[in-house]
């Protein structure tokens, strides 16, 4: 090795460490300010979090995924179909209306976004497909598939009601509402609530204001 | 391919886990005490709970939607609300049943 050859070698070695360290100091920042803000779920996720969340998900949806299309037409029937199972399955989280506000749903973190607008909207057919099998690691969104299909009916219909949520009326959601699951607790506490209004049961101290 | 995995790798390391959080809807029961413009009291016997209307709340008689203009005071009410400041109640959905009159 010549004179010149070894002093490039200990260039490159110096720039190499430089980098390193220049990483390790920003990670250590990093973590810092997460050690200080605490690790409440409570939080909104910063806008550095959602940019490397949102980049992560992309590239971990696979492209052919990406170029599907919804064999299934939007018709009402399918409409309806979809609306059934989500609201049995997704709203806990997604709310009936897909704008998440709900108990877990404000609980998570990152929260579930409001599928109504763009950012779930503009994605393809294919990504919502592979979001609903697949979950999104590291976020509150399960994988509900049992295979690598991509044929699944069921979730096809999910995606055919995703796509409506922005035109959701209140009859469908007052439909949605009565199938929503529900506890015997929450049965009794609605039978409960329906006699109160029908005058059949007199104002008790049972009669108050509690959380559900 | 390689430097793309590198990338996804980062990505996921700096995302926080997720988790449940646990909080809750108030169910008010009792009857109107009081209607102002923008909330509604509730006498619910053990005390006198207030509750915020807003543009969204939806008001329900005899499982037919209502307007905020036709509940009344002595009215029976079941009012679902959020609260998302603590201490302050906003009505999600207002049932309500006026008393048969008495012959």
């Amino acid at each position: 090795m010549t004179l010149r050859q070894r002093g490039d070698a200990r260039t490159r070695r110096k720039i190499g460490i430089m980098i390193s360290l220049v990483m390790v100091i920003v990670a250590a920042g990093y973590e810092i300010t997460l050690v200080r803000r605490g690790f409440s779920a409570r939080a909104e996720p910063s806008s550095l979090e959602t940019l490397m969340a949102t980049m992560a998900r992309k590239l971990a949806v696979p492209s052919n995924y990406r170029q599907l299309h919804n064999p299934f037409q939007a018709s009402a029937e399918n409409v309806q179909a979809g609306m059934v199972h989500f609201a049995d399955h997704c709203s806990t989280c997604h709310a009936n209306d897909g704008g998440g506000d709900t108990l877990f749903g404000k609980g998570l973190y990152p929260k579930p976004p409001d599928m109504r607008k763009a950012e779930t909207q503009n994605k393809a057919d294919g990504e919502l497909y592979y979001i609903i099998e697949n979950g999104i690691r590291l976020s509150g969104m399960p994988a509900f598939g049992e295979h690598a299909s991509t044929t699944d009916a069921e979730t096809w219909h999910l995606v055919t009601f995703i796509r409506h949520l922005p035109a959701l009326t209140n009859e469908e959601l007052e439909k949605m509402a009565s199938l929503n699951p529900k506890t015997e607790q929450d049965r009794q506490e609605e039978q409960q609530e329906q006699e109160f209004l029908r005058g059949e049961t007199p104002q008790t101290p049972g009669s108050s204001s509690h959380h559900h | 391919m390689k430097a793309r995995l590198l990338i996804l790798m980062a990505c996921i390391s700096l995302i926080a886990v997720a988790a449940l959080a646990h909080g809750g809807e108030e169910h008010v029961i009792g009857t109107v005490a009081r209607v102002s413009q923008d909330s509604i009291t509730v006498d619910t016997t053990s005390k006198m709970v207030t509750v915020a209307v807003v543009p969204e709340t939806k008001f329900i008689r005899s499982k037919a939607a209502a307007k905020f203009a036709d509940l009344n005071i002595g009215d029976r009410v079941v009012i679902h609300a959020k609260e998302p400041t603590e201490g302050k109640l906003v009505a999600d959905t207002v049932e309500f049943s006026s008393p048969k009159p008495k012959r």
